[in-house]
C-alpha cells in the first residue's frame, strides 16, 4: 500500500513537472515569439520523465507481482489453516478450534482467537444455563405432576363433598318437613297443655280445701288431746290424792292400833277413809279408762288426721308438681312450637342454601376439572419443557468446551488417560473403574479395541443396581457396527449420540464416546453411556 | 361430844372420828387422809366436820353389807343424809388409800 | 310404842303358831306376794324415801334413808321374801318398820310395790312355815298371805 502511494505521488510529481514545464516553455514561447523550441523542449522533457515513470512502474510492478504471489501462497496457508479452523468451530469443538486459530496470522490469530474465547464463554455460559434450564424443567415437571395428582384429589374431593352436601341437602329437605309437623305437634301440645293446666289448677282448689278442712280437724283433735292431757293430770292429781290418802289412812289405822283401846273408832274412821280412798282410786280408775280410750280415740283420729293432712300435703304438692309440670310442659310445648317453627324455617332456608351450595360445588368441580386439565396440559407442557432442556443440554453438549460440563471433554479426557495406558489391560480395567466414579450419571464405561474385539467395560451399580451385564455387551459383540463407534472413527473427535433405550436399566441413555489413537493410529474408542435421568439431576 | 369428819368416799356418806385424823392433803382428784397411828384413807370429797352427830348401831346395816361391817360404827343423819360412821381403828376397805389413788398434790 | 298383842290362844303343835301374837296386819304386795307386815312392829307407810346405796351391800339392802331425822337402812322386802318382780308399781312405798329382837331393836325401812289394807289376821288360820322371818302363810280375802315376823329380820334365818 505504501508503496502504491509513494509510485502515485511519483506519478503526480511527474507530471506536475511535465506540466509546470510545459507551462513554462509556453510562456517563455509567448514571451519570446517563437514557438518551436519550447515544444520540442516539452515533448523532450514529457517524453524523459514518461519513460521514467514507466520505468519506475515497471519496476514497481514487478516488485508487487512477486509480493502478490508471496501473498497468494500465505493466504492459502492460511486458508487451510482457516478452513481447519472454522471445521473445528462447525463441529462444536472450540478447543481444537482455538488450537488451530493459534497458527493464524497475526492480528487474525488474535482476533480469531478472541472470537472464539467470547464463543467459548457464551457455551460454557449456554451449557451451564441449559443444565440449570434443564434443572428447572425437571422441577417444573416435578411440580406439576403434584399439582396435577393434587388438583385430581382436589376434584375426586370436590365430587364427594358436592355428593355429600346434596344428601345434606335432602336430608334438610326431610327435617324442614319433620319440623313442619313437629311444629303442629308442638301446637296441639300447647292446647292440651293448657286444658290441662286448667284442669290441674282446679283439682290443686279441691285438694287445698281438702287439706283446710283436715286440717280443721287436726286442730280440734288437738284441742281434745290438749284437754284429755289436762284430764290426765286431773286424774293424777286424784289419783295422788288417794293415794295419799290411802297413806293416811293406813297409818291412821296403824297410829290407831298403837293408841290402844280407842282405836278402834278410830280405827273405823281410818278403815273408811281408806275405802273412800280406794273408791276414789277405782274412780279414777274408771274415769282413766274412759279417757283412755276416749285418748285413743282422739290419738286415732288425731293419727288420721295427722296422716290424713300429709296425704292431703302430699297430694296438694304432687298436684302443684303436675301443674308445675303441667305449665313447664305447656311453655315448653309453647317454646318447641316456636322452636320448630323457626327450625322449620332454618331448614327450609338451609335446604335452599343446601341447594346453591351443592350448585356452587358443581361450578367449583366444572372449574376444578378445569384447572386438573388445565395441569394436565401444564405438565405436558412442562414434559415438553423438560425434553427441550434436554435437547438444549443435548444442543449445549455439542460444544467441545475446556469445562467439566463438556461431556465431550471429558470424553476426549478419560480417552487421552486410556490412551496412556494401551497395551495394559488390566491397567485400562482399573482406570475405567476409577473414573466411573468421578461422575454418577454414567451408567456404563467401556473401550473397545476395534481390531481385535476386546472390551473393559464397567457399571455404576448405583444406576444399574444388581441387573446383570447381558454376555453381548460385556464381550462387545456388534460394537464395530454401533453409532457411536462409527460416529467417532469419522469425525475423528469426542461424539455425542441421539437418546436411546439402556440394554441394562431399560431407561433413556446416550453414549459419549471418543476416539483413542497411538502414534496416529486408531487404537480404539471409549464410550460413556449417559444415564439421561441422573445426568439432568446434576 | 366427839367431831367428826364427813367425807365422800364411793357414792357413800361416810364419818370418822376427827380425833384419829392427823392430817389432810390432796391428791389429785382424792383426798388423803393421814390417820393416827394407822394407815391413811381415801376420800373423794371432804365435806366437813361436825360436832352434833348421833350414831345409831345398825344390825341390819352389819347383817347386809359384811364387807364393811367390821368397820361400821354406826348409823348416822346429817342434813337430812343418812352416813356412814366408821371406827378409825378398822375402816371398810373401800375407804382405804390405794396406790394409784392420785398423787401428792 | 305398844308392846304387841300377845295371842291368848296358843299353840297346839300342829303346823300352827305358838308364842307369837298375830292380829291386824298391814298387807303389803311385794313382788308377786301379798306379805302380812305386824301391825305393831309397822311405824310409818310413806312414799318411796330416796335411797342412797351401798357399794358391796347385799341385794337385799337397797341402801340407806333418812326418815324423820333418823338413819334408815332400807331393804327390798320382795327379794327378802325370794318373791318374783311383779308389774312396776304405780305406786311404791316404803314401811318403816322396828324390827329385831326386842331387846335389839332398830327401824329400818321396807320397800314395797304396794300397801294394801290393814287386815286381821288370826293366828288359826296362819299356817306355820319355815320359822325366822317367815311366819307362814294365811288366807286373807281369798289371796294367801306370807306372814311376817319382824322379830327375826336381825337375826340369822
Amino acid at each position: 500500500m505504501g508503496d502504491a502511494k509513494n509510485q502515485a505521488r511519483l506519478g503526480l510529481c511527474i507530471v506536475g513537472g511535465v506540466t509546470l514545464a510545459g507551462l513554462v516553455l509556453l510562456m517563455a514561447a509567448e514571451a519570446g515569439g517563437g514557438r518551436n523550441w519550447p515544444f520540442n523542449s516539452f515533448l523532450l522533457f514529457a517524453g524523459g520523465f514518461l519513460w521514467l515513470y514507466v520505468g519506475v512502474i515497471y519496476r514497481a510492478q514487478q516488485n508487487l507481482r512477486s509480493r502478490v504471489e508471496g501473498a497468494d501462497r500465505d493466504q492459502t496457508a492460511v486458508e487451510g489453516t482457516l478452513v481447519h479452523a472454522l471445521d473445528r468451530l462447525r463441529a462444536g469443538d472450540l478447543v481444537n478450534c482455538a488450537e488451530h486459530a493459534r497458527l493464524l496470522p497475526g492480528k487474525v490469530a488474535v482476533t480469531f482467537g478472541n472470537a472464539t474465547n467470547a464463543l467459548d464463554v457464551l457455551a460454557q455460559q449456554i451449557q451451564r444455563s441449559s443444565i440449570e434450564v434443564a434443572s428447572a424443567a425437571n422441577s417444573v415437571n416435578e411440580i406439576a405432576s403434584e399439582l396435577a395428582s393434587g388438583s385430581s384429589e382436589q376434584a375426586a374431593s370436590v365430587v364427594e363433598i358436592t355428593a355429600a352436601m346434596e344428601e345434606l341437602a335432602r336430608t334438610a329437605s326431610m327435617i324442614a318437613e319433620n319440623a313442619t309437623t313437629q311444629a303442629e305437634l308442638a301446637q296441639r301440645a300447647e292446647e292440651s297443655g293448657n286444658s290441662g293446666k286448667v284442669a290441674v289448677e282446679d283439682a290443686v282448689q279441691g285438694v287445698e280445701e281438702v287439706r283446710k278442712r283436715i286440717a280443721g280437724i287436726a286442730s280440734r283433735a288437738e284441742i281434745l288431746g290438749t284437754r284429755s292431757k289436762e284430764i290426765y293430770r286431773v286424774l293424777d292429781l286424784i289419783t295422788e290424792i288417794a293415794q295419799e290418802t290411802h297413806i293416811l289412812s293406813l297409818n291412821a289405822a296403824i297410829e290407831a292400833a298403837a293408841a290402844g283401846d280407842h282405836w278402834r273408832r278410830f280405827s273405823v274412821v281410818a278403815e273408811e277413809v281408806r275405802r273412800l280412798a280406794q273408791r276414789s282410786q277405782e274412780s279414777v280408775d274408771s274415769v282413766r279408762n274412759l279417757l283412755d280410750e276416749f285418748a285413743s280415740s282422739i290419738r286415732t283420729t288425731v293419727v288420721a288426721t295427722e296422716e290424713g293432712t300429709k296425704e292431703a300435703a302430699r297430694v296438694l304438692e304432687r298436684a302443684r308438681a303436675a301443674a308445675d309440670a303441667i305449665e313447664a310442659l305447656r311453655e315448653a310445648s309453647g317454646d318447641s312450637a316456636r322452636v320448630a317453627r323457626e327450625i322449620s324455617l332454618a331448614t327450609q332456608q338451609q335446604n335452599a342454601a343446601s341447594d346453591e351450595v351443592v350448585l356452587t360445588l358443581k361450578e367449583v368441580s366444572h372449574v376444578v376439572q378445569r384447572m386438573a386439565d388445565g395441569l394436565k396440559s401444564f405438565s405436558d407442557t412442562a414434559d415438553r419443557l423438560n425434553r427441550l432442556g434436554l435437547i438444549i443440554q443435548m444442543l449445549a453438549q455439542s460444544f467441545h468446551l475446556e469445562s467439566p460440563h463438556s461431556l465431550k471433554h471429558t470424553a476426549e479426557s478419560w480417552a487421552r488417560e486410556v490412551q496412556r495406558r494401551l497395551g495394559n489391560w488390566e491397567a485400562i480395567d482399573r482406570l475405567l473403574q476409577e473414573l466411573i466414579q468421578r461422575q454418577p450419571y454414567v451408567e456404563c464405561l467401556y473401550f473397545y479395541d476395534g481390531k481385535g474385539g476386546q472390551v473393559a467395560l464397567t457399571v455404576n451399580r448405583h444406576i444399574v443396581g444388581d441387573r446383570d451385564v447381558p454376555p453381548a455387551v460385556k464381550s462387545g459383540e456388534g460394537f464395530s457396527d454401533r453409532p457411536w463407534y462409527k460416529a467417532a472413527t469419522q469425525e475423528e473427535h469426542a461424539v455425542l449420540t441421539q437418546l436411546f433405550e439402556s440394554l441394562l436399566t431399560e431407561k433413556p441413555i446416550f453414549t459419549a464416546a471418543a476416539p483413542v489413537y497411538d502414534k496416529g493410529q486408531l487404537a480404539g474408542v471409549l464410550g460413556l453411556d449417559i444415564n439421561v435421568d441422573s445426568w439432568t439431576k446434576i | 361430844m366427839s367431831s367428826y369428819l364427813l367425807l365422800r368416799r364411793g357414792g357413800v356418806l361416810w364419818g370418822i372420828d376427827n380425833a384419829a385424823v392427823t392430817g389432810l392433803t390432796r391428791r389429785g382428784e382424792s383426798f388423803r387422809i393421814a390417820m393416827d397411828g394407822e394407815a391413811p384413807l381415801s376420800a373423794d370429797e371432804v365435806l366437813c366436820v361436825v360436832d352434833d352427830l348421833r350414831v345409831q348401831p345398825s344390825a341390819a346395816l352389819c347383817r347386809f353389807w359384811p364387807g364393811a361391817a367390821a368397820g361400821v360404827a354406826g348409823l348416822a343423819v346429817h342434813g337430812e343424809l343418812p352416813l356412814v360412821v366408821v371406827d378409825p381403828r378398822q375402816p371398810p376397805a373401800m375407804l382405804r388409800l390405794e396406790e394409784g389413788d392420785g398423787t401428792d398434790g | 310404842m305398844i308392846a304387841p298383842e300377845s295371842s291368848s290362844k296358843g299353840a297346839n303343835g300342829s303346823g300352827r303358831l305358838g308364842g307369837l301374837s298375830t292380829g291386824s296386819h298391814l298387807l303389803v304386795q311385794a313382788g308377786e306376794y301379798v306379805c302380812a307386815l305386824p301391825l305393831v312392829s309397822v311405824r310409818r307407810v310413806v312414799r318411796s324415801l330416796t335411797v342412797h346405796p351401798l357399794p358391796g351391800s347385799a341385794p337385799e339392802l337397797e341402801g340407806l334413808a333418812e326418815f324423820g331425822g333418823e338413819p334408815l337402812p332400807v331393804l327390798n322386802l320382795a327379794r327378802m321374801v325370794n318373791a318374783a318382780p311383779g308389774a312396776n308399781p304405780a305406786y311404791p312405798v316404803t314401811v318403816v318398820v322396828w324390827a329385831g329382837p326386842a331387846d335389839a331393836r332398830e327401824i329400818m325401812g321396807l320397800a314395797v310395790d304396794a300397801a294394801l289394807e290393814v287386815a286381821d289376821v288370826p293366828s288359826a288360820s296362819v299356817v306355820a312355815g319355815g320359822g325366822g322371818f317367815l311366819l307362814g302363810e294365811a288366807p286373807i280375802a281369798g289371796r294367801v298371805v306370807r306372814v311376817l315376823n319382824l322379830e327375826a329380820l336381825g337375826r340369822e334365818t
